[in-house]
């Protein structure tokens, strides 16, 4: 065996189990999808063949359209609050912590701690605290006096959202944290050495010479999360339910995939899965550019 | 020795349960119910169906539909509950999992439970099992130590409230950010306060149109409640069971609920132990309670143990589960002809329904929930913009009325 040969069959070797798994796993549900997403079918008994009828009764009926845009916006409102809130303070707490500041350790397992924890687990407990009767709401009208009534952080309908973003944010600006701090762990210290020694102070340094090594961080960052939260929903859908209340305030791509799926509410009449995957399709077409295009200038930056 | 013991012991455990097995067949029951446990354990433990024993198996209310229709494309299980009414029903009939109901005596039933039951053809596919009220439930402690009368009229009721708010409690509790209770309670019970059946079953029938001034006036009452500062601060922050927490710390006095809340498995006396429970109707010109068939028990067409579904669902129309379903489960059967009620409670809300409950019932109305925005869902939005004061009574009466007029309902043409 030549050693070309060799090469070819070590690179097929390494490939495989990664191929087989993707394909299984992600590629072949997906085909799937594609298959579901022409007929209508309420997920018991026999599916009817509709063609593209999914797609044009969710682009053109007014019932379909409205909640699909309201949806839509409010899931890039969603991912923005919370992007926007992870860059921020993940890469604020990252620096703090890459100082020598006295009792790091400790602050840096305090960070942590959420993120191991069960996105329901999360939920409910960050529930218990925006409650009416719970202790921030305690807190602002009997500690502080500061409101009348307590703030109905998940029921005023121009609250809701934000407040779940906060919730999505809590949970996993950990995960920002690290990636931010290992991308500051590899600036080169000579470089840092350097700038200091042609008297840049620390902002300076951190301009010049930490931040622009953290992008691909950002990037990998807002990848991860773009998907996540356009493809998921699990806090609106433990604390608001498949109807995404007040007045479907909260209704992302994830919970109306799930109403159409799986309905509402006992007079759900409409349950098609069909459409569920046309919507399914239809958000990951959406994001996919973004994230290829993020991706692929991140590659090409290494 | 001990050995020998042992082997003996494992013996004889396989030889009772090779017996068992061969004598009864197991039927698999889902259920969203929690309080109809010990009911269907007492049932299958005492062998009160003759060669089945149940394994009853509850899943959470919240995702039912979702498990259900999931483990529905691999078998299922033998029998499971429905909810009640036409709309549910329709897309398991159509998939063939449920067929009209045959070989069940159901002649003993309450009549007001079988709409639970019927399909869009008027054909019954299952078993009933409960019937439910809804009504004003008001703190019974908080009434006597503020020295109020249970209000007749709309006027006593605001002077009640009045007399609480100045004692520092809450006259209603609402917990608006639970769609499914605004819909399925405060709509229906409303309606019955206020609205005369002859009206209510014209907006069913779609000979009224929900822009009339006499279902305005149930939404203009809730925004009176509100805007009289009769409800808690801010009634969207607060879910059903925040509503349940406030009545039986007896926080507040009144809510608009359903009588399950006052079952022995009820978590509001988790609160309270001692705590008790009136009920009266919304007391407007129509002054009624509402009542209605919970859900009915449906038996998977697909199950291979035919027979011992078939002996099940008869099972669950007769009197000897009735009364069992009054012990164990400690609400009303929907069972019609005679049986005993022991429980002072149970009494009192069979009598209320009995003598004073509004037959009409538009949330399960199918002609007003096969087309999407379907009514239960309007309700819900409407009492939501209402309540945020984003709408006033008068437009969400309108989008009522538009939404369903956008899929052509019955009343369509006449509502224009």
């Amino acid at each position: 065996m030549t050693y070309k040969q060799k090469a070819r069959l070590q690179r097929l070797a390494l490939l495989l189990p990664g191929v087989t798994l993707y394909g299984i796993f992600n590629f072949m549900p997906l085909l799937g999808l594609l298959g579901l997403s022409l007929v209508r079918w309420p997920g018991i008994g026999p599916s009817e063949y509709v063609g593209l009828g999914n797609f044009t009764q969710l682009l053109g009926e007014p019932y379909y359209r409205d909640q699909f845009l309201n949806a839509l916006l409010q899931n890039i409102y969603f991912f923005v609050v919370i992007i926007g809130a992870m860059l921020v303070l993940g890469t604020g707490l990252a620096l703090l912590l890459s100082f020598r500041t006295w009792g790091r350790n400790t602050y840096r397992a305090i960070f942590f701690i959420p993120y191991p924890l069960a996105g329901a687990a999360v939920a409910f407990l960050l529930n218990m605290m925006v409650e009416t009767r719970g202790p921030i709401n305690t807190l602002l009208v009997k500690g502080l006096g500061v409101m009348d009534a307590p703030i109905g952080f998940l029921g005023e309908p121009d609250l809701a959202l934000s407040t779940l973003a906060v919730f999505y944010t809590w949970h996993r600006l950990s995960f920002a944290i690290i990636l931010i701090m290992s991308a500051i762990i590899a600036v080169r210290v000579h470089l840092l050495e350097a700038a200091m020694l042609d008297g840049a102070n620390r902002w300076q340094t951190l301009r010049a010479v930490v931040f622009p090594v953290l992008g691909p961080a950002f990037i990998l960052i807002t990848v991860i999360v773009m998907v996540d939260v356009f493809n998921n929903a699990d806090y609106t859908l433990l604390l608001m339910g498949p109807e995404a209340g007040p007045l479907r305030n909260t209704d992302i791509m994830g919970t109306f995939l799930f109403r159409t799926s799986f309905g509402g509410s006992a007079t759900s009449v409409n349950i098609n899965f069909g459409m569920a995957a046309a919507i399914g399709l239809i958000t990951a077409l959406l994001i996919l550019p973004a994230a290829l295009y993020l991706s692929l200038k991140n590659l090409r930056k290494d | 020795m001990t050995s020998t013991k042992l082997t003996g012991l494992l013996l004889a455990t396989t030889f009772l349960a090779v017996g068992q097995t061969a004598a009864a067949e197991e039927v698999t029951i889902y259920s969203w119910r929690e309080q109809e446990i010990p009911l269907w354990q007492y049932i299958s433990d005492n062998n009160l169906i003759d060669g089945v024993t149940i394994n009853f198996v509850r899943l959470n209310s919240d995702d039912y539909d979702t498990k259900l229709r999931i483990d529905l494309q691999s078998g299922g299980p033998d029998i499971f509950q429905g909810r009640a009414g036409a709309a549910w029903l329709a897309s398991f009939i159509d998939a063939g999992v449920i067929a009209p109901l045959e070989g069940v005596d159901l002649s003993n039933m309450a009549p007001a439970a079988m709409t639970a039951a019927m399909g869009a053809d008027g054909q019954v596919y299952g078993v009933p099992f409960a019937i439910q009220m809804e009504s004003i439930i008001y703190n019974k402690g908080v009434f006597a130590a503020n020295g109020i009368a249970v209000p007749t009229t709309m006027g006593e009721l605001a002077a009640a409230a009045d007399a609480l708010a100045a004692a520092g409690v809450t006259p209603m509790s609402f917990g608006a950010r639970s769609g499914w209770w605004l819909n399925q309670v405060v709509g229906e019970v409303m309606t019955a306060g206020m609205v005369d059946d002859a009206t209510a079953q014209g907006l069913i029938d779609g000979t009224v149109c929900f822009t009339d001034p006499a279902f305005v006036a149930t939404l203009q009452a809730v925004a009176d409640w509100q805007a009289a500062g009769y409800m808690n601060p801010s009634p969207m922050a607060d879910d059903y069971g925040a509503m349940r927490t406030a009545v039986a710390l007896g926080e507040a006095a009144m809510m608009i609920d359903g009588v399950w809340s006052s079952g022995p498995t009820s978590p509001m006396y988790e609160i309270d132990p001692g705590l008790e429970m009136g009920f009266m109707p919304v007391p407007g010109d129509n002054g009624k309670v509402y009542a209605f068939g919970d859900g009915t028990y449906l038996a998977n067409a697909a199950s291979e143990k035919a027979e011992a579904v078939a002996a099940v669902m008869a099972f669950t129309a007769t009197r000897e589960f009735a009364e069992l379903f009054v012990a164990q489960v400690g609400e009303l059967p929907a069972y019609g002809a005679e049986y005993t009620v022991e429980d002072a409670r149970l009494n009192m809300v069979a009598n209320m329904i009995a003598t004073n409950s509004a037959a009409p019932t538009p949330f399960f109305a199918y002609a007003l929930n096969t087309g999407e925005p379907s009514y239960g869902q309007l309700v819900a939005d409407g009492y939501q913009a209402l309540l945020s004061g984003g709408s006033s009574a008068e437009e969400v009466a309108a989008s009522i009325q538009a939404g369903l007029n956008s899929w052509n309902y019955v009343g369509a043409a006449n509502c224009q």
